[in-house]
């Protein structure tokens, strides 16, 4: 017998033996090995006969049971002896259910609001899990034997998962014996030209030509790349299957055909399959073309290096060799793997899979905090919904004790009470399934990660699963207390229509439910308030330059085949022609501009006199710019000189640095005239000091950044920066036209307002306050409902007290009072665990907070603030309402 | 429970308990062998679950249609001895008083116009 055999026969042994309680041991055993043979059988004749027969299988033992197989018949009836048709279980559940459904339908409200309610927070919770599960748990689609797959990382003791040059790549695959075969893979966001003349940004990889072969990805149409590519120049380009369908109509004759990329014509040779996903996480890739740039440059790390584990080779092994690989590297390139003993530079061999988890973050962090925030949501919503079951099934106090009294059992009701619930929790998480979609399209449109959206989160088996798991969990779960609360009344009372006393029990279930409420409500409204007052702060945060009034034009000439020279005079044109168009008050040149997400960066500098700590990197990010580029954008220069026309290729070298830089390397030093060796023999000089300017990221910590003069750093992809005292976006057009006047034949990257660009840069943290502040009032709305049908329904039960209170004397304002206290009291219950929630988390936040302190005062009073309006106004109507009581009504009662 | 011997009194059976016993007419054969039985005679029609198989075979083993034999003797699967069924006077009764009902069922449909093709298309017709 194989394993998997076992596996089913003990499966179906242990599902007969629970399901068929009428039938001896022996029949059980007997019926166990016939199973066992037909299986044998059914799989032979194929996958698809083999998922048929367990099918079947599955039906048969599950209408067994329901025939009698699980308790046996009712014989007890009447004189008939034969076996009745229908019986217990698929009886009862189905007389369960329609009854379920019946008495639902009588109060849609309730269920609209409940199945809504639910069906969103399991939606929100599967869009996470679906995100997660792409990430981290789904192996990349298409890949022959992913399990084989490793990933080679370079790695120093402070970046031990590292990119990879190409040269060393290539080492790496000519001294390897333990894996069969290796890959290079860059990835990067490339602009496509469309049919109107504008471009799109997608994501794309760049590869070794051996790319799809290695992977062993089927194409859709066409063929991957060959190493002949590279020699013809590398433009040819594997097409995504998106690109393919929208952008060119899926056009069948495609192969052949050209492509603009990035201002050059590719051929396209192939199409990849439909959600082929980048190496680095789901993101759609709809552009791959073979690697040329770079190849020889061996301090060009880039890349992420995969390989295929030969067969019987463990990881180990590969880690033993690759380990000697790095000591002949280092022999053979002492400058960049072996600079000096503190800061040597190894390799490592993960499994593709384990590579994924982000290694700075401990695994059970990314777990845990995705693990609460789904349970956030999740309690929020179950408290709420098992609330208003709870209040609903004490309302059927009456109907439910004439069943009892009639002889329905306690496990009977609450089979009844339960098969209700799971009703509504079943209702709400296929509408939950099938809103991911939906919501998923929202968080795909927000994806911050991307500098292209597209991408892909799917619902598959493991998504399903998730999602049942939790709506029959938190079904049988917040579905039982209701259940168990109501189904042994006090049948007298009840069937008198009495209403039992209600003495208000702090930490009754009830209470804690709508504590649980509060609490997950007050994590919410604190989590959105500090981001929004993170997102304020952002905008407060001094900029370092000015982006209003600035348009920006990014071209690449290097296609044109201008030459040095040329590409000089073609960008010194350009820039004269802008500075005379009307309104403009001052031109620039840059290869980067600020908060554009990116920049260059130069690693393993020398700043003059710095002694780097033991492992310790030093790196900077540098821009290229045109003398006046600093005055242009308004950045401030704080000492020394701005680049004039003087620093030129045949000058010495300079640069400028900003604060930071000067504040990390030479503290308490001017900086002015100090020497930074790059690594390679050549030097800097500083002569200027410029305020800092976030490049990269709007966050709390600029980096060391330099400057330097694009006359001696000629370069030809440059972004073209004009100011002008009127409209941008007019200067903008005039700005492309100035641009095809010199030359129609150069295509335009990227043409945008430098403002657009800088307010992209809050984008992550726009898109998360949105969410969660939508997901705050969600909470809000729901904690609110909470408490008022607590407090409404404790003051219905109260009406004669309070009758009799206003009959003695009591003032309406005083019992008003009384009722909205008891709703605070009850709030407090949450309050209080919520706050220590966030307190805890707050290490966590300050992370994601622009230089906040997550446990600003102002920020948890206004929360609390908020929340404690919320639970007044809800509980005002139902103490508004005590106050009316009318005493004559309530006399009589008594 | 009171045991039937009015072979009527079992009418109508269910589908899968008349294959069965159409299956034991000639021979004794264990579980496995029924329900690849109905399987081949049926060409694929009746797939029989293996615990809706014993259940039937259960049933009509206490209702007498059914009862244990003793494993042929050239049996050797290996595994532990394997339970055979025979059937029974009774269930031969039974299963004879049940093709016989279905026979005259069959006369009865032929009878009437329920399966011409143009009736069929009238039903339809009037009902939309």
């Amino acid at each position: 017998m194989t394993r998997r055999e076992a596996v089913s026969t003990r499966l179906y042994s242990v599902l007969a033996r629970a399901l068929l309680r009428t039938w001896d041991a022996s029949l059980i055993e007997e019926a166990t090995d016939t199973f066992r043979e037909l299986e044998r059988d059914a799989r032979r004749r194929g996958r698809k006969a083999h998922l048929a027969f367990l099918a079947t299988e599955i039906r048969s033992l599950l209408s067994t049971a329901a025939r009698g197989g699980w308790r046996g018949p009712h014989t007890s009836l009447g004189p008939r002896t034969s076996r009745p048709r229908v019986s217990t279980l698929a009886g009862t559940v189905g007389q369960d259910l329609r009854y379920a459904v019946r008495n639902l339908a009588r109060s849609p409200g309730m269920v609209i609001v409940t199945v809504l309610s639910l069906a969103l927070a399991i939606g929100v919770s599967t869009v996470v899990f679906s995100v997660v599960n792409a990430v981290l748990l789904r192996p990349m689609p298409y890949v022959a034997n992913p399990e084989e797959l490793v990933r080679v990382f370079s790695s120093t003791p402070r970046y031990p998962r590292g990119p990879n040059s190409y040269p060393d790549f290539e080492d790496y695959r000519s001294m390897s014996r333990t894996l069969d075969d290796m890959a290079a893979v860059g990835s990067r966001s490339f602009s496509v030209g469309d049919v109107s003349g504008g471009t799109r940004q997608v994501w794309g990889h760049v590869v070794s030509p051996n790319y799809f072969q290695f992977l062993g990805i089927p194409l859709a149409m066409g063929r991957g790349f060959l190493p002949e590519d590279v020699d013809a120049g590398g433009r040819v380009v594997v097409i995504g299957h998106n690109t393919w369908q929208q952008e060119l109509g899926g056009d069948p004759n495609v192969l052949g055909k050209t492509l603009p990329l990035d201002g050059h014509a590719y051929t396209v040779v192939g199409v990849g399959p439909p959600g082929m996903v980048s190496v680095d996480g789901p993101l759609l890739v709809e552009i791959t073309v073979p690697l040329v740039e770079h190849r020889d440059h061996r301090g060009r790390q880039s890349l992420t290096v995969l390989g295929r584990l030969r067969e019987g080779v463990g990881l180990r092994q590969a880690q033993a060799e690759f380990d000697v690989i790095a000591g002949h590297l280092a022999e053979a390139y002492p400058e960049l793997w072996a600079r000096d003993a503190r800061d040597r530079r190894g390799l490592t061999v993960l499994r593709e899979r384990d590579a994924r988890i982000p290694n700075d973050t401990p695994v059970a962090a990314v777990f845990g905090g995705i693990a609460a925030l789904v349970g956030l949501i999740m309690l929020i919503a179950c408290s709420n919904v098992a609330n208003l079951l709870l209040t609903r099934a004490f309302r059927r106090r009456r109907e439910i004790a004439i069943r009892s009294a009639m002889g329905a059992s306690a496990r009977r009701i609450v089979a009844q009470l339960l098969t209700e619930n799971l009703v509504l929790f079943g209702a709400a998480g296929l509408l939950g399934l099938a809103a991911t979609q939906g919501i998923a399209d929202v968080v795909r449109s927000g994806w911050y990660l991307l500098p292209a959206p597209g991408a892909e989160i799917s619902v598959d088996g493991r998504v399903a699963a998730f999602t049942l798991l939790l709506t029959l969990g938190t079904g049988l779960g917040f579905g039982l207390i209701p259940a168990l609360q109501t189904s042994r009344p006090d049948l007298i009372p009840a069937l008198k229509g009495a209403v039992p006393s209600l003495r208000f029990r702090l930490l009754g279930m009830r209470n804690l439910l709508v504590g649980a409420q509060v609490g997950g409500s007050l994590v919410m409204i604190l989590l959105t308030l500090l981001l929004v007052q993170s997102l304020s702060y952002a905008k407060t945060v001094p900029l370092g330059f000015d982006p209003t009034g600035i348009a920006t034009v990014s071209l690449d000439t290097s296609p044109r085949g201008y030459g040095k020279e040329g590409g000089a005079q073609f960008y010194a044109d350009l820039m004269a022609r802008t500075a005379a168009l009307d309104g403009v008050e001052g031109v620039g040149l840059a290869d980067w501009v600020p908060l554009q997400g990116g920049s260059s960066s130069y690693a393993g500098l020398e700043p003059e006199g710095y002694e780097p700590g033991p492992g310790e990197y030093v790196t900077a990010t540098a821009a290229v710019v045109t003398p006046g580029y600093l005055s242009l954008t308004r950045m401030r220069l704080l000492e020394g000189r701005d680049f004039g026309g003087e620093d030129t290729g045949e000058s010495p070298q300079v640069a400028l640095v900003n604060r930071s830089f000067v504040d990390r390397y030479w503290p308490g030093e001017s900086g002015i005239g100090k020497q930074i060796g790059l690594g390679d023999g050549k030097t800097l000089r500083v002569v200027g000091i410029v305020a800092d300017v976030p490049y990269r990221t709007l966050g709390s910590e600029v980096e060391p950044h330099m400057w330097l003069p694009l006359g001696q750093h000629p370069t030809p992809e440059l972004v073209l920066h004009a100011r002008t005292r009127g409209d941008p976006g007019a200067l903008l057009a005039l700005m492309r036209q100035q641009v095809a006047d010199l030359d129609p034949n150069l295509p335009i990257k990227r043409a945008d307002l430098m403002a657009n660009i800088s307010a992209n840069a809050t984008r992550p943290q726009r898109i998360l306050s949105v969410v969660l502040g939508a997901g705050g009032v969600f909470a809000l709305v729901l904690a609110m409902l909470g408490i008022y049908g607590v407090v409404a329904y404790s003051v219905s039960q109260r009406t004669q007290e309070m009758g009799m209170r206003l009959a003695l004397g009591a003032e309406p304002a005083k019992l008003v009072r009384m009722v909205v206290g008891e709703g605070v009291v009850l709030s407090l219950i949450g309050l209080v665990p919520g706050l220590l929630a966030v307190l805890a988390a707050s290490r966590l936040l300050r992370s994601v907070l622009l230089g906040l302190d997550p446990l600003d005062p102002l920020v948890f009073g206004t929360g609390v603030g908020i929340l404690v309006t919320a639970v007044v106004a809800a509980s005002l109507t139902p103490g508004l309402r005590a106050a009316r009581a009318d005493i004559m009504d309530t006399l009589r009662a008594e | 429970m009171t045991r039937s011997t009015d072979p009527d009194g079992f009418l109508p059976l269910a589908p899968h308990s008349f294959q069965i016993l159409l299956s034991l007419l000639e021979r004794k054969l264990h579980g496995y062998s029924i329900i690849q039985d109905v399987e081949e005679r049926t060409r694929g029609e009746m797939r029989l679950g293996t615990s809706t198989a014993y259940a039937a075979i259960k049933r009509m083993v206490e209702d007498g249609l059914l009862e244990q034999a003793e494993p042929p003797g050239e049996e050797s699967s290996g595994g532990p001895p394997r339970r055979y069924y025979r059937i029974t006077d009774l269930g031969r009764k039974v299963a004879r008083a049940e093709g016989l009902r279905i026979t005259r069922l069959q006369r009865m449909v032929a009878g009437t116009s329920l399966l011409d093709p143009a009736s069929t298309v009238e039903t339809k017709e009037a009902k939309s």
